[in-house]
C-alpha cells in the first residue's frame, strides 16, 4: 500500500511562541508552545 | 501569530501508514468543514483496519465531532508524543478548504482507503440536546437559528443584512436565536443606549461558546441561516434544514453533499471570486456580493425551506 505524503518538520523554538487556535468562530483561543521542546510541525510556520 | 526567526527546523523521515501499522497519527489542523469530512473517511478506514489505533492532531474541541472513532489532540503535538505512533499521514498541506466530494476522495487516498459512499454524519450528545432545549423561549413557535459570522470574514453574511432578515421573521411569527461565539455577539442600541435585542430575537452568543453547546442547541431549532461555515456543514451532518448564503465561494460545490442543506448564490457576476486565500477586492467591509443580497427574498427562501420541512399551519 502506498500514499501520498506530505512533509513533516521537526522544529525546536527559541523562545515561548503564542499560535492561535486552529480556528475561530465557534472556538477560539491561543496557547503558548514552549521553547526548547521538539514539536512536530506540518510546514514553515515558525518564520511565517 | 508570532514567528521565531531562529526556530531550528529538520526535515522528519516518513512514517508511512502500512498494512502493519498499529497506530496512526493524522495531522490535520483545518476547518470544521475539512474535519467533518475527513470523519466520514476515518469511519471506514476504522471498519476496514479496527485494529487501528487513529488519533488526529487538529483541535482538542473536534472530539465532539469525530466521535469515538479516533482520538483528537490540539495540533501541534510534541516529538514525543508523535513517535509514540507507527505511522504519520499528513493532510495539513492539502489545498483543502471544505470545497464539498473531492475533498473527502482526497483524504481517502491519503489513508489508502476507498472514497466513502456516505455522507459525513454528527451525533450530538444526548445530555447536551437536553440541557440546550431549556433556551428555547417558546415551543410553540417556529424557530429559526440565525448564524451570521465566518472564520473568514469574506464569507459572512453582513449584520445589516442577517438582522434585516432576523426582524423580518421575527414579523412573520417565527422565534429567531442569534448564534455564534462569545465574539460574534451583536450589541444591540436604541438612541444610542445598550438595549435587548427587538422582541422574539434572542441572542444565544454568550451561551455556545463551546462546541458542544452549540451541537446540542442545533437539533432544537426548525431551520438554520448561514454562510459558507463551520455551522453551515455541522448543520448539513446533523440533517437541520438550512439555507446557506455565498458570495465569494461556490455554494454548489459546497453544499453538495449535505441533502437538508440548500443555497443562495449572490447572482452579481463576480460571484463566486473563489478568492479564498486573499482579501476580497470589494470596497466595503463586506463582500459586495453578500451585502446586496435582498433581505426579503432571503426571508422568503428561509420561509419556504421552513415549510418543506414541518407543518406550516403552527405559523401565526
Amino acid at each position: 500500500m502506498s500514499v501520498p505524503h506530505r512533509q513533516l518538520y521537526r522544529v525546536v523554538f527559541s523562545q515561548e511562541l503564542a499560535v492561535g487556535a486552529v480556528r475561530s468562530g465557534v472556538v477560539a483561543g491561543y496557547r503558548l508552545l514552549y521553547h526548547g521542546l521538539p514539536y512536530v510541525l506540518t510546514k514553515n510556520i515558525w518564520t511565517r | 501569530m508570532e514567528t521565531d526567526e531562529q526556530a531550528v527546523a529538520e526535515p522528519l523521515p516518513d512514517r508511512p501508514l502500512t498494512e502493519t501499522s498499529q497506530s496512526l497519527l493524522v495531522f490535520f489542523p483545518g476547518g470544521i468543514g475539512d474535519v467533518i469530512a475527513l470523519k466520514a473517511v476515518l469511519e471506514d478506514l476504522h471498519q476496514l483496519r479496527p485494529w487501528l489505533n487513529i488519533t488526529v492532531a487538529s483541535t482538542v474541541a473536534d472530539q465532539w465531532i469525530i466521535g469515538d472513532v479516533a482520538t483528537v489532540l490540539d495540533y501541534p503535538v510534541t516529538e514525543t508524543v508523535a513517535k509514540g505512533f507507527d505511522a504519520w499521514v499528513n493532510v495539513a498541506e492539502m489545498d483543502f478548504s471544505s470545497v464539498g466530494r473531492e475533498l473527502v476522495e482526497t483524504f481517502a487516498q491519503y489513508v489508502g482507503i476507498p472514497c466513502p459512499d456516505h455522507a459525513p454524519n454528527i451525533e450530538p450528545y444526548y445530555g447536551y440536546i437536553e440541557a440546550m432545549e431549556h433556551y428555547i423561549r417558546n415551543w410553540d413557535k417556529p424557530r429559526v437559528g440565525i448564524h451570521l459570522a465566518s472564520a473568514s470574514h469574506w464569507r459572512s453574511i453582513p449584520n445589516f443584512v442577517g438582522l434585516y432578515v432576523a426582524m423580518e421573521m421575527a414579523d412573520r411569527g417565527y422565534d429567531v436565536y442569534l448564534l455564534g461565539g462569545p465574539e460574534d455577539r451583536i450589541v444591540f442600541t436604541d438612541n444610542e443606549e445598550h438595549s435587548d435585542p427587538p422582541d422574539n430575537i434572542y441572542d444565544m452568543t454568550q451561551v455556545l461558546g463551546p462546541l458542544e453547546y452549540y451541537l446540542g442547541f442545533l437539533p432544537s431549532l426548525d431551520v438554520l441561516l448561514t454562510c459558507d461555515s463551520g455551522p453551515m456543514h455541522m448543520a448539513g451532518a446533523m440533517n437541520i434544514p438550512t439555507l446557506a448564503l455565498f458570495g465569494m465561494t461556490n455554494g454548489e460545490k459546497r453544499t453538495g453533499y449535505y441533502p437538508s442543506v440548500r443555497y443562495i448564490q449572490s447572482d452579481m457576476e463576480c460571484s463566486p471570486c473563489e478568492r479564498i486565500a486573499e482579501v476580497a477586492p470589494c470596497d466595503g467591509q463586506w463582500c459586495e456580493a453578500l451585502a446586496r443580497m435582498n433581505p426579503l427574498y432571503i426571508a422568503d427562501q428561509l420561509e419556504e425551506v421552513y415549510r418543506e420541512n414541518h407543518d406550516a399551519d403552527c405559523l401565526a
